[in-house]
């Protein structure tokens, strides 16, 4: 068993079936996509490995330790780190503020009443690391609604990545972005070492085939196909699923 | 994660806040009698509003109930007075103190259940809770009457020692100095910035790593003793609590006073309530029965058109004229 | 027997008054998503121009309820276009808005009408007659109340439920420009259900004046009451507004009647276990 176990997962709103007995492992270190069209249940797949949401019936399996009941902060201490398909920056802080809110998550002051937030140098070191590698150091003081898009989404996707987290998931990194900004997104994800076992949930298929070692198809709900980059792409169902032909 | 070296304290950070404090040290003595007093009750409200600032303006907690803490404090100290004959500062304060935590303890609990306007309308209902208490057992009432009175001077045990009207005051600006220094490490430490955090996106920090609701019901549950001092204040100040202490109307005040001046500031509500406790005094001279008409219009007033808050367009005015001080236009 | 009927009676009865005042409130609040705390005190007004109409000018009972109901949803409709209009969205500004506005008619109430205390009035015909059944006689007044209440439940239920109307103001504060794109005149439709809410509740006022009485501190009085029965029933529909004032309504009156020195609790303990069981309300929809 790998770092990630998700076994029989389903997850039902009403009467609908989002996802329904999803099954697979994810080893540690590795790169999978999951892909599908739309509302094939992908980001509802992320909250509930993330913890947002408790699963209809099903197990999530992490580090060999069961986690489907832990509450969403737990699972974050537990070094899961997950990044938003929507914007979840506080808008009104400034770029800074929410840096320093986001490494501070980790730390056990976090429950400390006397001392200076700013004073934790281990802290601001991470800040400055963070900020200088999304580039928006010069904006550090600026409330985060006043970035662009890209900006935004670079500093998040930034910040995730040096919470050295054991497992990340990030939710359609390149929403929004232009070519140039989404090069950059996959420059960062090429920097992460081993020790970081990354999920992603994408549409954009250049950049799906950049980044996948492991590809998981979802569709309607369901686990239609997992492999390789090579065995999704020349795989008869997902051709079908996306082109909306089938032959035969 | 080995020790981790903090940054050394900013004392110039201390300069605005020892000069307000020596301006009402000083201040005081050249005014007249009447606005002594009003100086007094000021203060008491004062800490009573940054009391609520942390859980309204820091936090996002809207609480339609803060004068449960209050009124818990008062009638602490009242009781005391009343049943044991003791005005001691030691036991009617630190008996202030630990009521009003305990009781945010479980009404914190209850409350937080719910969240938005269901939150609002519970704290509301339990404050009123309490003013039912108070208001119908006869053991929280003097004789003959709603409330309890006479309430003295408190006695700090030092022997020799004689209080009036100013040394009350001086007191009152003592506990109230020290108040605002412990919210203010507060507020400045990770647990409020934290809060902050909290106000601003809940889902976010909980996905950081923050447990939401525990900080929301430890926020809760520090705030109360504040208001309990308060509250604590009050009772030796105006020498009488009644149910009133519970009741809607006080536990309006801290939201006026930190609307007024700014929320989540700490030193905006202390504007607040300079303004309102001043306006209030003023308008009754002018207007004896209409004066809380006025406030309520220049309340609503404010809610329509003055969003930041007083304190905090002075504090950007401040920040723009020492910019353009130390800038040389080139 | 006697004991059981007379408080079944008065409990329900008080229960009616209780629901007309939140029924309004539950709407606006659960469907509209603005909250009015000074709804308690448009029944109040309601309740001061019925005194002013029947009492002090001597006019017919039912004019009097007509006018304060009226009256009521005049002010309730200007609360909404003059400042609720303009705070779409923002909970915190509504509650402290229209709190202001409590304080404010609290006091524009003690102006005009000074500060005269209890005045419990209701049309004589009511007053004087008595029902009877075998041994036992209920006061006519709190059977039409009772009547009245089942009526106006029963007109708008039916406006909730099975009209066009009810759907546009279910669907209107959920997607405010989707309902907008359909043509829909959400803001009519806004002032319409303020208005009726409004109404409602200032009829209410002069209605129950016998039970509740009326003084300038109704307002605020009112609205805990309100908001027991909202919090018990839940918020958002008209059957909650109904089952959480019948219940708050019957626990009030077999309360004082049981325990008399916990009488003022009552209330608060029902609020109180609601909240831990089932947090939105016997039949409000679980988030």
């Amino acid at each position: 068993m790998g770092i990630l176990r998700v076994e029989n997962l389903t997850k039902k709103f009403g009467g609908v079936d989002v996802l329904s007995d999803v099954t697979f492992d994810v080893e540690a270190g590795e790169r999978l996509l999951i892909i599908g069209p739309n509302g094939a249940g992908k980001t509802t797949l992320f909250n509930l490995i993330g913890g947002q949401l408790p699963p209809t019936s099903g197990k999530i399996i992490f580090q060999d330790r069961d986690i489907t009941s832990y509450p969403a902060h737990q699972r974050a201490h537990m070094g899961v780190v997950r990044s938003f398909q929507l914007l979840t920056l506080l808008p009104n802080l400034t770029v800074q503020e929410n840096a320093l809110l986001t490494f501070h998550g980790n730390r056990k002051s976090r429950l400390d009443m006397f001392n200076d937030f700013h004073g934790y140098l281990d802290v601001n070191n991470k800040v400055d690391e963070a900020l200088n590698m999304a580039n928006l150091w010069d904006t550090r003081n600026e409330p985060v609604k006043l970035l662009s898009y890209g900006e935004q989404r670079r500093l998040e996707v930034v910040m995730s990545m040096v919470l050295r987290p054991k497992l990340l998931l990030l939710d359609e990194p390149t929403n929004g972005l232009t070519n140039e900004e989404s090069a950059d997104i996959v420059k960062l994800i090429h920097q992460l070492g081993k020790d970081v076992t990354i999920l992603v949930v994408a549409h954009d298929m250049d950049f799906v085939f950049e980044v996948a070692e492991k590809i998981n198809v979802l569709y309607y709900g369901g686990l239609v196909a997992k492999g390789s980059p090579e065995e999704i792409r020349n795989n008869a169902k997902v051709k079908e699923i996306y082109l909306g032909v089938g032959e035969n | 994660m080995s020790k981790v070296i903090l940054q050394k304290f900013r004392y110039s950070r201390l300069v605005p806040f020892l000069f307000i404090t020596l301006l009402l040290v000083v201040l005081p003595v050249f005014m007249p009698k009447n606005v002594q007093g009003i100086m007094t009750k000021f203060l008491i409200y004062a800490v009573f509003a940054i009391s609520y600032d942390l859980i309204f303006g820091y936090t996002g907690l809207v609480s339609l109930g803060h004068a449960a803490f209050f009124g818990a404090g008062g009638y602490a100290v009242a009781v005391l007075s009343l049943h044991y004959g003791t005005n001691s500062f030691w036991l009617g304060g630190i008996l202030a103190i630990i009521v009003s935590t305990l009781l945010a303890v479980v009404l914190g609990f209850i409350s937080l259940r719910v969240t938005g306007t269901y939150f609002l309308l519970l704290t509301f209902a339990l404050a009123q809770l309490l003013y039912s208490v108070a208001w119908n057992i006869p053991w929280f009432n003097s004789e003959g009457m709603q409330g309890i009175a006479r309430i003295n001077f408190p006695s700090l045990g030092i022997p020799g020692e004689i209080w009036s009207d100013a040394t009350l005051y001086y007191f009152v600006l003592v506990i109230a100095v020290i108040c605002y220094y412990i919210l203010r490490r507060i507020t400045k430490s990770p647990f409020g910035h934290a809060l902050v955090g909290i106000r601003e996106g809940e889902a976010r920090m909980t996905a950081l790593g923050y447990n939401t609701w525990l900080y929301k019901y430890m926020g809760y549950i520090i705030a109360a003793p504040f208001a309990g001092m308060a509250g604590a204040l009050f009772a030796y100040y105006s020498r009488f609590i009644s149910p009133a202490q519970f009741g809607l109307g006080t536990s309006f005040y801290p939201m006026v006073m930190a609307i007024i001046g700014g929320t989540g500031t700490l030193f905006g509500p202390v504007i607040g309530a300079g303004v309102v406790v001043f306006v209030e005094y003023f308008a009754s001279l002018i207007t004896p029965e209409r004066w809380p008409l006025i406030l309520g219009i220049i309340f609503v007033l404010s809610i329509m058109y003055l969003r930041s808050g007083l304190g905090v367009s002075i504090y950007k005015l401040w920040q723009k004229v020492s910019n353009s001080n130390g800038n040389s236009k080139s | 027997m006697d004991f059981f009927l007379s408080n079944l009676l008065n409990g329900i009865s008080y229960g009616m008054i209780l629901f007309l005042i939140a029924a309004g409130m539950s709407i606006v609040l659960g469907i509209m998503g603005i909250t009015n705390l000074a709804h308690g005190s448009l029944y109040m007004i309601g309740a001061y121009i019925g005194w002013t109409i029947f009492v002090q000018l001597g006019m017919n009972f039912w004019l009097a309820v007509f006018a304060g109901a009226v009256v009521s949803g005049i002010i309730g409709l200007l609360i909404e276009r003059i400042f609720l209009k303009h705070l779409y969205k923002q909970v915190n500004e509504q509650v402290l808005l229209t709190y202001g506005l409590v304080y404010i008619t609290t006091n524009l109430v003690t102006w005009i009408w000074g500060g005269r205390y209890r005045l419990q009035f209701t049309a004589p015909e009511l007053d004087m007659h008595t029902v009877n059944l075998g041994s036992f006689s209920f006061p006519l007044t709190r059977i039409v109340i009772t009547i009245f209440g089942i009526l106006v439940a029963l007109i708008l239920w039916y406006l909730q439920d099975k009209t066009r109307i009810g759907a546009i103001v279910r669907a209107g504060m959920d997607d405010k420009e989707m309902v907008q794109g359909l043509g829909i005149n959400l803001e009519l439709v806004s002032m319409a259900v303020f208005f009726v809410a409004s109404f409602v509740a200032g009829l209410a006022g002069v209605i129950g004046a016998q039970l509740l009485s009326t003084y300038p501190g109704l307002g605020e009085n009112v609205l805990l009451l309100t908001l027991a029965v909202i919090i018990v029933g839940g918020i958002g529909s008209i059957q909650g507004a109904l089952v959480g004032g019948l219940l708050i309504g019957l626990i009030d009156n077999f309360g004082k009647a049981l325990f008399p020195q916990y009488a003022m609790f009552t209330i608060y303990f029902a609020m109180i276990i609601v909240l831990l069981i089932k947090p939105s309300g016997l039949l409000g929809r679980s988030k």
